[in-house]
């Protein structure tokens, strides 16, 4: 009987197992996670987990192991891998030994230079259940709380935190926040409606040290201007968790390259998730770091390990929560073509699309997730649309996905 | 066991939802190929309405998450939803649309 390992129990590790059974393998699944809890949600953990303290939602239903017929070794690190024994090396004594093995084994919080020489317990960062219960025994209403990196995550825990009661300074090194994954325009209305608020919001400013002084965090900047406050937060990104397949020989840049199937260049090795670098629709290749992008690279890379391999390139699609505002994105938002911008009806800008020869090719929604529904299915189709449709916030976008599909059976 | 009319086959187009708030909970009904199908209108994973999703092969796709089930079972297609949705008897008479909702069962 075939044997699969999975390295990694979040949302590609999870996915992986039920997707094998559902693709008809038949053999026996090992799951290995190096956190002690049950499989759970991690977006959760910068909002409502870490606003509530109550449990993060579960990525499967109680008893999933039992229908999957999945052993799951929760607590369990994997240490190395050996690929001409076939084994995973747990510890000296123990080993397991696989057959095909996916790597799911996520990304961790990169770190800040400025930030090494601070004292264990001072600065905190988010990537796992531990990292939300740590910070959230911080805060509280008052607690001035200084936020170092305005993508994502920083500007996600600038509104939760700000709506739990704390002052809150967010640092940013570059001109605008959150340009690297919404752009331009967003990150200026991002900025504008965290400052409503209440956040501070300092651009262009580069963090040189964290030191921590009778209980105060004391931030210091290359301009020589300091902040101090009571906790220190550092979100200056995710950097791939690639140790065991880098020490094992395998190809690695920022992520486990995969070609788009999620095949390593080993043929018993498979790569999902943030730990894998997937090669992207539009061209290239990267870690893409999203809940849904790992859904569907296990999906596919399940699909490759029992031998029916069907190459899914992906798009890069996520969601974020700040500042009340539910926004939505596909694609990249820079790259050829020009910028539609749609209003609602009362005249907010409600959503930016890329359109390049009469494709959408990216898209961020704020607050539109109906609309944004079919957005996504126009992208992933390539369906041609009318820009003017799409501009015009009055026309739900159900209609323009009703028009462009006629228009595609057409031709 | 009752039925209830709940709106006009006319109402649901193929391919479409249509979100009915006559009972206690809101349902959605489904029309799927012609064959129409309830189902509990809030995602199990969140508070949002299914009849807003993108309806495609009997399976409606929720647009806060994109959480996915099949409209004829109530079973979960794709996470983050774990839990399966409540399902409804429907018949069809006459071009109306009628729910058994007192009739409503978690799905698989």
């Amino acid at each position: 009987m075939q044997t699969v390992a999975i390295v990694g129990a979040g949302i590609a590790g999870v996915t992986a197992c039920r997707s094998l059974r559902e693709s008809g393998f038949s053999g026996s699944i090992i799951l290995f996670g190096d956190e002690a809890q049950e499989p759970y949600d991690r977006p959760s953990l910068s909002k409502s987990t870490l606003k509530t303290g109550g449990p993060p939602p579960p990525l499967a239903k109680p008893g999933w192991e039992q229908e999957f017929d999945v052993e799951m070794r929760l607590g369990e690190r994997v240490i190395s891998v050996d690929f001409h024994a076939r084994s995973l090396v747990l510890d000296r004594q123990r080993s397991v030994t696989f057959d095909k093995l996916v790597l799911a084994t996520g990304a961790r919080a990169r770190s800040l230079a400025a930030a090494r020489s601070a004292p264990p317990g001072t600065v905190h960062v988010l990537r796992t259940l531990a990292d939300s219960a740590a910070l959230r025994e911080e805060l509280g209403a008052g607690r001035r709380v200084i936020i170092i990196g305005g993508g994502l995550i920083g500007c996600e825990l600038a509104t939760t935190v700000r709506t739990m009661g704390c002052e809150v300074v967010l640092l940013e090194s570059s001109d605008e926040l959150l340009l690297r994954v919404l752009g331009r325009k967003m990150g200026a209305w991002c900025r504008d409606r965290l400052t409503g608020l209440g956040v501070e919001i300092h651009l262009g400013v580069s963090v040189t040290s964290i030191s921590t002084d009778a209980g105060v965090r004391d931030v210091r900047c290359s301009s020589g201007r300091r902040f101090t406050g009571d906790v220190a937060i550092v979100c200056v990104g995710a950097e791939p968790s690639v140790e065991l397949a880098r020490d094992a020989g395998l190809a690695c840049n920022r992520g486990v390259l995969v070609d788009a199937c999620g095949r390593t260049d080993n043929p018993a090795v498979f790569a999902i998730g943030d730990a894998a670098s997937w090669p992207l629709r539009n061209g290239g290749q990267r870690s893409l770091e999203t809940y849904l992008n790992s859904q569907s690279q296990a999906i596919c890379a399940a699909s490759s390990v029992v031998g029916q391999a069907k190459p899914a390139p992906q798009i890069p699609i996520s969601w974020t929560e700040i500042a009340g505002s539910h926004i939505q994105m596909m694609g990249d938002v820079e790259g050829p073509g020009a910028i539609v911008e749609r209003k609602s009806p009362e005249g907010d800008a409600s959503m930016y699309l890329r359109l390049h020869n009469g494709v959408i090719q990216a898209a961020i929604s704020i607050d539109r997730a109906k609309d944004f529904a079919f957005v996504t299915k126009l992208i992933e189709r390539e369906f041609e649309v009318d820009s003017n449709m799409v501009a015009d916030g009055a026309t739900g976008m159900r209609d323009v996905f009703k028009a462009a599909s006629r228009a595609d059976v057409k031709c | 066991m009752a039925f209830e009319k709940v709106c006009n086959l006319e109402d649901v187009s193929e391919g479409e939802a249509l979100q009915i708030e006559t009972f206690e909970e809101a349902i959605a009904v489904y029309n799927v190929g012609g064959q129409i199908f309830a189902t509990q209108d809030r995602c199990t994973h969140g508070d949002w309405s299914l009849a807003d999703g993108f309806l495609e092969d009997g399976v409606i796709e929720c647009t806060l998450h994109w959480g996915k089930f099949c409209v004829r079972t109530g079973k979960v297609k794709a996470p983050p939803a774990c839990d399966p949705l409540t399902i409804y008897p429907v018949e069809v008479r006459g071009g109306e649309i009628f729910v058994d909702y007192e009739a409503g069962k978690v799905g698989e």
